[in-house]
């Protein structure tokens, strides 16, 4: 009956040393006050003195986004007073924002889509605010911190469809090493924008925006709210007021903030203060290569070589395991073989010692070896599990484990031919079932002379011999 | 000391004929004494400080506008907003000064928030021309230009945003000079219309003029729109001749100049072409247009509200400043704003905000600001061709005092003489001011403006121009 | 003409209101003035082929700031003009909502 239609406006924080148009510190801190500058006061008097490192990774993010951008630099006042904005005016990019007509392309259950990327800018955070009893409190911290804004084109339809643009774009917001994108810091902001439309129906509906969720979960359970809100309102020929709401999530509900109808004139105009820089092809280039291969593309890479979905999506979260799985591949082993490893082994080991993938002793060539090992029959899978372990403990590299105790497993027919008669020999009984016809006692037999070779014995050969000698 | 020029004061220093300190004491003295005439001054420093220097600045006293930072020196932009701000930080002009071991002595009156031209306009009361009280000083550096013209100070420092240095320099028969965009750091001067504001230098004379730009000028890391640095000194350098050089007047704007004063300002002017010409420099009329001579003070006006609405937007009262009563914070900014500034302020802020809405910046704000480009075009062929613009500097002496009425310039009647000097805003370009006669007892000067960077070549025409003249007051 | 109204809406939008309400009047004659001016810009010959000028020359060595950690405020300097100040933070009446 109803579809929604959904377009998002994302703010990522970015982790430069020092903010957009000011020298102090960029840095998140819980102590108030402890990161300015006259600039970020606003003091009479003061000049905005734009950051290089944010003009470089705003380009980064819109060349990874498939943007167009520009060649020089500009900035615009966005003019409006609230307590938050020291200035009475944002900085920010109307005239010549960094990216346009960019995309990203999402999967959503097999199936392929291009979100569209309308604009990418540039600009500035404001101050927070604490509210007490009866006074509010101004935390300069955050003015000037510089702000990255993506905003689409209403293409979403789904929650699905919103949260994957979501994962995939913070995801390729910290493999370009923008932002450290963490909710919980509020580095990661979301405004989403969305109306109901009918399937026949030509243009969109009245839209409503709620604004500044901090959490993808939130982001959920906001537009499942407002799309049964809308449908209930449109259902019962009532029409959306189009206003910004906020979500209140105590009461689990979007609740208005403002009416939009009235929309405020920002009354844009450029900086004046800033010299228009121009971009030579030779800066763009530079940051064009410092772009590295995103996580979709690895995914594929993975998939192609045998990795299971599921363990590729796992991989791929994270770029430092990302990296190290790359690595572990150079060694010319089985990929599927090493992501089994890594995402069942290496990472729960990891989770249960609170250690990140660069602080873990095994580095990747010493998974590839481990991963060798067992593909030549040099130790079986049982023990190069213990293998693992010893390594890890130890702190010595598989290799050297499987020397030190002895661990080379045993392949020679000879050998283990002498072991399986020994068991037989000791075991008469069984020996005398499985002739009777018990013949499921062959796993015992099999079990007996792995033990006897203190699981050195290659298990494929002990059960052929075991099958031999009990057959004879 | 009164009416000593910098390099004059500097002798009796270096002679030992008197101390740095008894100057400043001096010049405290007669500022002071004048506070109930003049009334050029918000604050009189009353100690005597000074850093260590070698430069031609050590130990001489001055004057700076009270819109440039002096931390922990009150700056109030002459607005009641500002009435009790004390800076922590110091501008870069201030800070340069400092190190050159030239000596504060007072922050000087101008018109509210340096949006005006009269010098009627500050917190503190009116400024009353020192050499005829019943007349204005124009502004709005109209604290500064007094200073200088009283000789309290050999120098002071003003802003300049459409002719606020040079004007008030022909009223109180000073020398006002401008230097290109960025030549001198804004850094720490409140801002008033941004791509148009220059810091500007009011003295005596014009190797002063050229003295202190020399120490105040430079690439400042603070301000990105400084200009890089010259290995040179204007001061050491302003010898030269006026053989050769090429200047030209506006056929236009001079014959606008066919009544009562505006007459005598122009045979003034004529007179100063004939003996420049004698000297060998050549002055040709040209020809601009008149359709744009005529629109350059809405130009102004449009583009420098616009620009000022948005600049003083950070006056609320919640971080500096007097603040007003609210029990919600838009109370507080309401009652702030609504009380700190002057209406005439107000309606500059509307006109300025009306400007700038969505629908009307086209017709409003762009077009303005093409027209500057339309201007600044023609001038900057022009330049391609001559040396400079030479033009009266005003089209009569300093009005009468009347406190009820700002000079109508943006009136029916345009005065191509009053407000030609925008030019030198619209593009950025050099323009000094220099007293060039008197019609009965008060002063009049010619304005020379040349092209962008060309600080150098201006100074050393107004240098000549000045010896022509029969030299320094 | 641009109505008393009109202009009361527009000090509201800059956070203030004319404590003179012939101010207002004083106003709508200014903007009467003002308007007849942008009128006689509008005409003049070829104003539209020109670009509209944002500053009075471009600066060709214009160039961007490094990022480093170059300004720091101590925060008792920050807030010494500050009529509220509570917990180190700027204080004013509660934002509604």
């Amino acid at each position: 009956m109803y579809k929604a239609v959904i377009g998002l406006e994302v703010h990522t924080e970015l982790n430069t040393k020092s903010k957009m148009f000011s020298g102090s510190k960029n840095e998140y801190t819980k102590e108030a006050n402890a990161n300015i500058s006259e600039i970020d006061l606003a003091l009479p008097g003061i000049l905005p003195l734009p950051n290089i490192e944010g003009v470089r990774k705003a380009l980064k993010l819109a060349m990874c986004l498939n943007c167009e951008t520009p060649d020089e630099v500009m900035f615009d006042r966005k003019n409006y007073y609230y307590a938050d904005l020291p200035k009475g005016y944002q900085l920010t990019q109307m005239t010549r924002p960094f990216g346009k007509n960019g995309y990203l392309d999402i999967d959503v259950n097999g199936k392929s889509k291009r979100v569209r990327i309308h604009q990418l800018h540039l600009e500035e955070d404001s101050a927070s605010m604490t509210h007490e009893s009866t006074y509010s409190l101004l935390d300069y911290n955050r003015a000037g911190v510089p702000l990255i804004e993506i905003v689409t084109e209403p293409d979403m339809n789904t929650i699905d469809e919103v949260v994957e643009y979501l994962e995939n774009l913070r995801s390729i917001i910290k493999y370009a090493g923008i932002s450290e994108a963490s909710s919980e810091k509020g580095q990661l902001r979301v405004d989403v924008n969305i109306s109901m439309m009918k399937e026949e129906d030509t243009t969109l509906g009245t839209r409503a925006e709620i604004k500044n969720i901090n959490s993808f979960n939130t982001v959920k359970e906001v537009i499942a709210y407002e799309m049964k809100r809308q449908e209930e309102l449109l259902s019962s020929g009532g029409k959306v007021v189009q206003e910004t709401r906020r979500w209140a999530d105590d009461e689990k509900k979007t609740v208005s903030m403002r009416e939009k109808v009235d929309a405020i004139d920002y009354r844009y105009y450029v900086e004046p203060n800033i010299p228009v820089v121009k971009l030579n092809s030779e800066f763009k280039e530079e940051i064009r290569k410092s772009i590295p291969v995103l996580p979709m593309e690895r995914m594929k890479k993975y998939v192609s070589l045998g990795v299971s979905e599921k363990d590729a999506k796992s991989i791929v979260r994270e770029k430092s395991i990302s990296d190290y799985f790359d690595e572990v591949l150079l060694y010319n082993i089985d990929a599927r073989d090493a992501s089994n490893w890594l995402t069942t082994r290496l990472m729960g080991y990891m989770n249960q010692n609170n250690l990140t993938i660069d602080e873990v002793y095994l580095r990747p060539d010493m998974l590839a070896s481990l991963v060798s090992l067992v593909n030549t029959g040099k130790i079986s899978s049982q023990q190069a599990k213990d293998v693992f372990v010893f390594s890890l403990e130890e702190e010595k590299t598989p290799l050297e484990i499987v020397k030190e105790k002895g661990m080379e497993q045993i392949s020679d027919e000879e050998t283990i031919r002498e072991m399986v008669r020994e068991v037989i020999s000791s075991n008469p009984n069984q020996y005398e079932a499985y002739k009777s016809g018990k013949t499921a006692l062959l796993g015992f037999f099999v079990g007996q002379t792995l033990k006897v070779s203190e699981g050195k014995a290659n298990p494929a050969v002990v059960n052929k011999l075991v099958q031999e000698e009990l057959n004879k | 000391m009164k009416d000593k020029s910098i390099l004059e004061l500097r002798s009796l220093i270096d002679e030992g004929k008197i101390t740095s300190e008894e100057v400043f004491n001096e010049s405290i003295k007669m500022a002071n004494d004048s506070q109930g005439t003049v009334n050029a001054f918000v604050t009189i420093i009353d100690k005597y400080s000074k850093e260590e220097s070698d430069s031609l600045l050590s130990g001489i006293p001055y004057a700076l506008k009270d819109n440039f930072s002096t931390k922990g020196i009150l700056t109030t932009g002459s607005s009641n907003i500002l009435k009790d701000y004390i800076p922590v930080f110091d501008s870069t002009v201030y800070k340069k000064l400092k190190e050159a071991g030239a000596v504060l002595m007072g922050k000087t009156v101008l018109d509210e928030l340096a949006m005006g031209g009269s010098g009627l306009t500050g917190h503190t009361g009116i400024v009353r021309n020192p050499l005829d009280n019943t007349r204005i000083t124009g502004g709005s550096s109209a604290g500064s230009a007094a200073a200088v013209a009283m000789g309290t100070v050999p120098f002071a420092i003003g802003s300049d945003t459409g002719d606020s240095v040079r004007k008030p320099a022909s009223y109180c028969g000073v020398v006002g000079f401008k230097p290109t965009y960025g030549r001198i750091s804004r850094w720490g001067m409140f801002p008033f219309a941004s791509s148009l504001d220059h810091v500007g230098v009011l003295t005596r004379n014009v190797m002063d003029a050229a003295i202190v730009t020399d120490v105040i000028k430079g690439k400042d890391e603070k301000d990105m729109t400084t200009l890089e640095d010259e290995s040179f000194k204007y001061s050491e350098n302003l010898e030269s001749s006026l053989e050769g050089k090429k200047l030209f007047y506006i056929k236009e704007i001079l014959e606008s100049a066919a009544l009562g004063e505006a007459k005598e300002v122009a045979s003034n002017f004529y007179d100063v072409i004939h003996k420049l010409k004698e000297k060998g420099c050549i002055v040709e009329e040209i020809s601009f247009r008149k359709d744009l001579l005529e629109v350059i003070y809405p130009t102004y006006f449009i583009i420098s509200c616009a620009e000022s609405t948005s600049n003083n937007s950070n006056l609320t009262g919640f971080i500096f400043g007097p603040r007003g009563k609210g029990d919600t914070p838009e109370e507080v900014m309401i009652n702030t704003r609504s009380e700190g500034f002057a209406e005439m302020i107000k309606r500059r802020f509307i006109i300025g905000s009306y400007i700038l809405e969505r629908e009307n910046q086209e017709k409003l704000f762009l077009n303005a600001k093409r027209v500057r480009n339309m201007i600044v075009t023609e001038m900057n062929k022009l330049f391609e061709k001559y040396d400079g613009l030479v033009l009266p500097a005003a089209g009569g002496v300093a009005p009468k005092i009347n406190p009820s009425e700002e000079v109508d310039r943006l009136g029916d009647e345009y005065l191509l003489l009053e407000n030609h000097l925008a030019i030198g805003n619209f593009g950025g370009y050099p323009s000094i001011t220099l007293p060039s006669g008197f019609i009965g007892n008060m002063p009049i000067a010619v304005n020379l403006t040349c092209k962008v960077k060309d600080d150098l070549n201006c100074l050393q025409i107004a240098y000549q121009i000045e010896k022509t003249l029969g030299g320094e007051r | 003409m641009i109505s008393i109204e009109e202009l009361k809406k527009y000090s509201k939008k800059l956070e203030f209101y004319m404590n003179d309400e012939e101010e207002y009047a004083t106003l709508a004659k200014e903007f009467e003035i003002l308007l007849k001016q942008v009128d006689k810009i509008d005409k003049i010959e070829g104003i539209k082929e020109y670009e509209p000028m944002s500053f009075p020359f471009p600066l060709d060595d214009a160039y961007l700031r490094r990022d480093e950690v170059t300004m720091s405020l101590d925060r008792l300097d920050a807030f010494s003009n500050c009529k509220d100040v509570k917990n180190g933070c700027v204080s004013v009446p509660k934002v509604v909502a």
